[in-house]
Formats: structure tokens, C-alpha cells, sequence
């Protein structure tokens, strides 16, 4: 599909990532995820009640804890804003059009971090909470090779993107990525899934 | 032994120590993990120390609001309920938390606030009663509009959808929290072991109002009900924790009432008298100051009496002229 089209699709569908079959868009990770279990493909079957229950309250840990931690540090944290993000953000843009439209997406987030209580947080206390999430998760994991032992899950797709992000993406400061590689378990278990399912395409 | 530190919460209601969710979470885990805290329980959020509810006044002289803020504090003075914990069961507490706030606490807003005849007849009834005079006619709306807004802010999005989709969804998303809980307490008295702690607390604040305050649209209330483990849970720790807080009024009320039923919760008005009073002699005074100025009623001022000023001998002269008169 040439990029022109990608782009058209995309604007329809408003959110990425998505996917785009037959004559479907679904966007987001939960939609995409119910559209492949439609289909017949689902990598949860095999857990018991309680175990599904533990998967979706984790899942709901890195939504609550490390997405938010991602949307304060690239759009609350005034050296990252404006080095970084709102220069990415605006740059589809002309100008005076790329500066309005990225001011006001720094004040909508900022709003949306007040509302949930984030507002009055140092970067600090950020980074707090990220290392909190990764301990959580670190204890979660174990010495087993994903969370819910043999196959991976939703929760595994899910931590795997976050931490790989992390992990790669440049920021002003490397203290995010060294506080994750900290738990050493969450650093091979990402090593491990981005050579088991993202280099055999290149090799 | 340090001072007690104050904490401030909105009122009970409705066999609640609190009507409020974040107030009950902690008021749930100061009583579980023995924390001497000194309750007052208003109905005015402008006399707490931060203008919201709950609100804690540490002895180092800060304020704190945010329920994971105050509990962590009560934990750094050694009132800790995760001190069982294991490390495990620590990372899971702090999941369905995160589960929690994600999936109920959207839904949980928009059936107090959103919601136009639960918002109507129920919350802004409950809020117009319990506060003072003047900031009872401002203050529920200011709160209705915040909450509107940190609903939207919580979904992301630039609007509401319309009121029947969200309410589809919402009510989804409350209903497989709620059930993920029920699956992962099972038969448990507690979610870890038989003492309670902080996700305890977090559960108790949030499903409590959705089990007793009734709402005119009930489909959380009659889904929770549903749940017989959670529902039990949440009354096992009504009846263990907060006993003195049942359907019948408080003690202190002076005047006898009969049998109080579930129905008799609307007509628990606090300052009933006084507000009664008060309305009847403002009446009196604009019907009476409206019939002076539009001359229906005059005052007459030749009366004899004893607010009359000593020296009146100048308006008695001209009554003795008159009587010499009539002589």
C-alpha cells in the first residue's frame, strides 16, 4: 500500500496503530486485539479465570502507570517539550499552524494530568512511579520467560512495546531508560522477544 | 507518641461512614491498619485545609489530598496494612488498583454526575441539603462541571459521545471490573488472607456507594448485587470496621423519630428548624417591607409607649391644645 494511502487510512481511522482488513479498519490495541479473537486467534485461551483477571489488572497497571509516565515526561517536562516533542509533533505543519497545534496539545495533556491527579508531580516522583510499575512487573515476571509462563500474552505484547520504547526512544535524559534496565529480568525479557519475533524477518 | 493528625472527610450517608469514594478508601485503611487519626466529618469543603475532600493535616504541617498520598504517609509513620504482603501480592495490589481506577471509576462518575436523573434527584439533592446556605447554590454545579470534565479527560476525547453509547460502554467496562474482582476474591474474606489491606481499601471506597446509595438508574447497583462475594465483602466491612454507621440516624439528633425505613433517608435534613425559621421571617420581612414601601400599610408614630424618648414635651403640646379644645 503506498504511503499515501497509509496516511488516508490513518486519518480515518484517527488512532494508530491499526490494521486494516478487507474493507475493516481497527484501531488500538483492545479493538485489535477482539477483532483477532473473532477470527479465532487468541493467545489468553489457555488461562484459568483467575489468571485472566491478574492479566487485564496488569494490563491496566501499564496503561495507568507507564503510559502516563510516557505522556508527562514528553509533554509536562518543559526541557523535553520543547527539544523534542513539540518540534516532532508540529512538524507535518506550516508555520504559524504548527505552533498553535502544539501548544495546545501540551495544555490538553496538561489539563488531562491535573484531572487524574498527576499535575502536581516532580519528574522525580515520575520517575518514582515508573521504577514502582517496573518493580511490579519485574516481580510479576520471576525468572519465567513471560508472564504467564510458556506463551506469551497480550500483557507480554503490551509490556514488550512500553519498554522497547523506552528503552530506544532519545530524550533529553538517559535516567527513564537506566531506571527500567535496572531490573535486569525486563531487560532480557525484552531482548528475547525482539530476536525471537522481530530479527527473523531480517535475518 | 506523636499527636493524633486531622483528617478531614465528606459526611455519611446511607449507612456510610462517607458518601464519598476517595474518602471511604481512606478512612477504610486508617481503621485497618490501627492509624489514630482525628475525623472530622463536614459538609462544607471550603473549611478543609485544602478547599477538597479528604484532606489530611499531617504534624509536619502539609496537607494531603490524594488517597495513594495519604496512605503512603500513614505507612511511612508505621501504620502499615501491606506489611504481610509479599512482594508478589504487593505488585498484584497495585495491578487491580490500576484496574480499578481504569475500568470503575469512569463509570462510577458518570452514574453520580453524568447521568441527568441520578444527578438530579439523587447527588445534587444530597450536596443542595448537606451544605451550608449560600454555597449550596453554587457549589453543586461548580462540582457537576468538574466532573464532566474529568470525565472526558479520562477517556481522552474532545466530547462526550452521546449519552447512550457511553453509558453502554462505561457500564461494560464497570461490569468486567467488577467481575475480574469477584473472580480473583473467591471464597476470601480479604483479597490477600484474613487482614485486610490497601486494594481492600480501594475496593471497599469504590463499590460501598454503589451498593447503598440508591439511584433512580441502577444497573450498577443491581449488577454489584449480583456479585454475592463482593457484596458481602463490602458489608463484612461495614459491620467490622465502621459499626456505629447503620440506616438510622445518628444519635446525637435530639428530637425521637419513629422506625426509621430506607425511604426516611431523604427527609434526614440537617438544621431543619433552623432553616424553616429562617425562611419564614425572611418572607415576613419582604411581605411586610413590600407593603410599607407600596403604602398599603403605614406606621402611625403618635404612639404612647415605653421606647418613646423622654423628652417629649413638644408633641404633648399640641394634644393639650386639642383636648382644651374639645373642653
Amino acid at each position: 500500500m503506498s504511503l499515501a494511502a497509509e496516511a488516508f487510512v490513518s486519518q480515518m481511522a484517527g488512532k494508530i496503530p491499526f490494521i486494516h482488513v478487507g474493507n475493516q479498519v481497527v484501531s488500538e490495541l483492545g479493538p485489535i486485539v477482539q477483532f483477532t479473537k473473532a477470527k479465532g486467534h487468541s493467545l489468553s485461551d489457555s488461562l484459568d479465570d483467575v489468571q485472566r483477571a491478574e492479566m487485564k489488572a496488569y494490563m491496566e497497571l501499564v496503561n495507568n502507570m507507564l503510559l502516563t509516565a510516557e505522556l508527562y515526561i514528553q509533554w509536562c517536562d518543559d526541557a523535553t517539550a520543547a527539544e523534542i516533542t513539540r518540534p516532532r509533533y508540529s512538524s507535518p505543519y506550516s508555520w504559524p499552524l504548527c505552533l498553535v497545534l502544539a501548544y495546545q496539545k501540551q495544555w490538553e495533556v496538561r489539563k488531562k494530568m491535573n484531572a487524574i491527579g498527576w499535575g502536581g508531580k516532580s519528574l522525580e516522583q515520575v520517575y518514582e512511579d515508573v521504577s514502582q510499575c517496573c518493580q511490579a512487573l519485574s516481580q510479576r515476571l520471576g525468572t519465567q520467560p513471560y508472564f504467564f509462563n510458556k506463551q506469551p500474552t497480550e500483557l507480554d505484547a503490551l509490556v514488550f512495546g512500553h519498554l522497547f520504547t523506552i528503552l530506544t526512544t532519545r530524550l533529553t535524559s538517559t535516567e527513564l531508560a537506566e531506571r527500567v534496565k535496572s531490573y535486569s529480568n525486563l531487560l532480557s525479557f525484552c531482548r528475547r522477544i525482539e530476536q525471537t519475533y522481530f530479527e527473523d524477518k531480517s535475518s | 507518641m506523636a499527636a493524633p493528625e486531622h483528617l478531614f472527610v465528606w459526611e455519611g450517608d446511607f449507612g456510610l461512614p462517607s458518601v464519598s469514594t476517595d474518602c471511604l478508601t481512606v478512612l477504610a485503611y486508617a481503621q485497618f491498619a490501627g492509624a489514630p487519626l482525628k475525623v472530622h466529618k463536614i459538609s462544607n469543603p471550603w473549611r478543609s485545609p485544602s478547599g477538597s475532600l479528604p484532606a489530611l493535616k499531617t504534624n509536619q504541617n502539609e496537607t494531603l489530598t490524594r488517597p495513594s498520598d495519604i496512605i503512603i504517609h500513614l505507612r511511612k509513620q508505621k501504620f502499615n496494612a501491606d506489611y504481610d504482603l509479599s512482594a508478589k501480592e504487593g505488585a498484584d495490589s497495585l495491578a487491580f488498583i490500576s484496574l480499578i481506577e481504569e475500568k470503575l471509576l469512569p463509570a462510577l462518575i458518570y452514574w453520580s454526575w453524568v447521568d441527568s436523573k441520578n444527578f438530579v434527584d439523587v447527588t445534587r439533592r444530597w450536596f443542595a441539603d448537606h451544605m451550608p446556605f449560600p454555597l449550596s447554590l453554587v457549589l453543586p454545579g461548580r462540582m457537576h462541571r468538574y466532573q464532566n470534565e474529568r470525565l472526558r479527560l479520562l477517556r481522552g476525547e474532545d466530547l462526550l459521545e452521546p449519552e447512550e453509547n457511553l453509558e453502554k460502554e462505561l457500564f461494560r467496562d464497570a461490569a468486567e471490573c467488577m467481575n475480574l474482582l469477584s473472580q480473583r476474591l473467591g471464597q476470601h474474606k480479604f483479597f490477600f488472607g484474613e487482614s485486610p489491606c490497601s486494594l481492600d481499601a480501594f475496593v471497599f471506597g469504590h463499590l460501598a456507594p454503589v451498593l447503598k446509595i440508591k439511584f433512580p438508574n441502577s444497573k450498577l447497583q443491581q449488577h454489584l448485587q449480583s456479585l454475592e462475594n463482593l457484596s458481602g465483602f463490602c458489608s463484612n466491612i461495614l459491620q467490622l470496621y465502621f459499626p456505629r454507621t447503620g440506616p438510622a440516624p445518628p444519635p446525637m439528633r435530639p428530637s425521637p423519630r419513629p422506625a426509621p425505613s430506607a425511604s426516611d433517608d431523604g427527609d434526614h435534613v440537617p438544621h431543619k428548624r433552623r432553616k424553616q425559621l429562617l425562611s419564614v421571617l425572611v418572607a415576613m420581612g419582604a411581605m411586610l417591607s413590600y407593603a410599607v414601601l407600596t403604602g398599603l400599610l403605614s406606621i402611625s408614630l403618635h404612639q404612647r409607649g415605653a421606647l418613646e424618648e423622654p423628652p417629649d414635651e413638644e408633641p404633648e403640646e399640641p394634644e393639650t391644645h386639642e383636648q382644651e379644645h374639645e373642653r
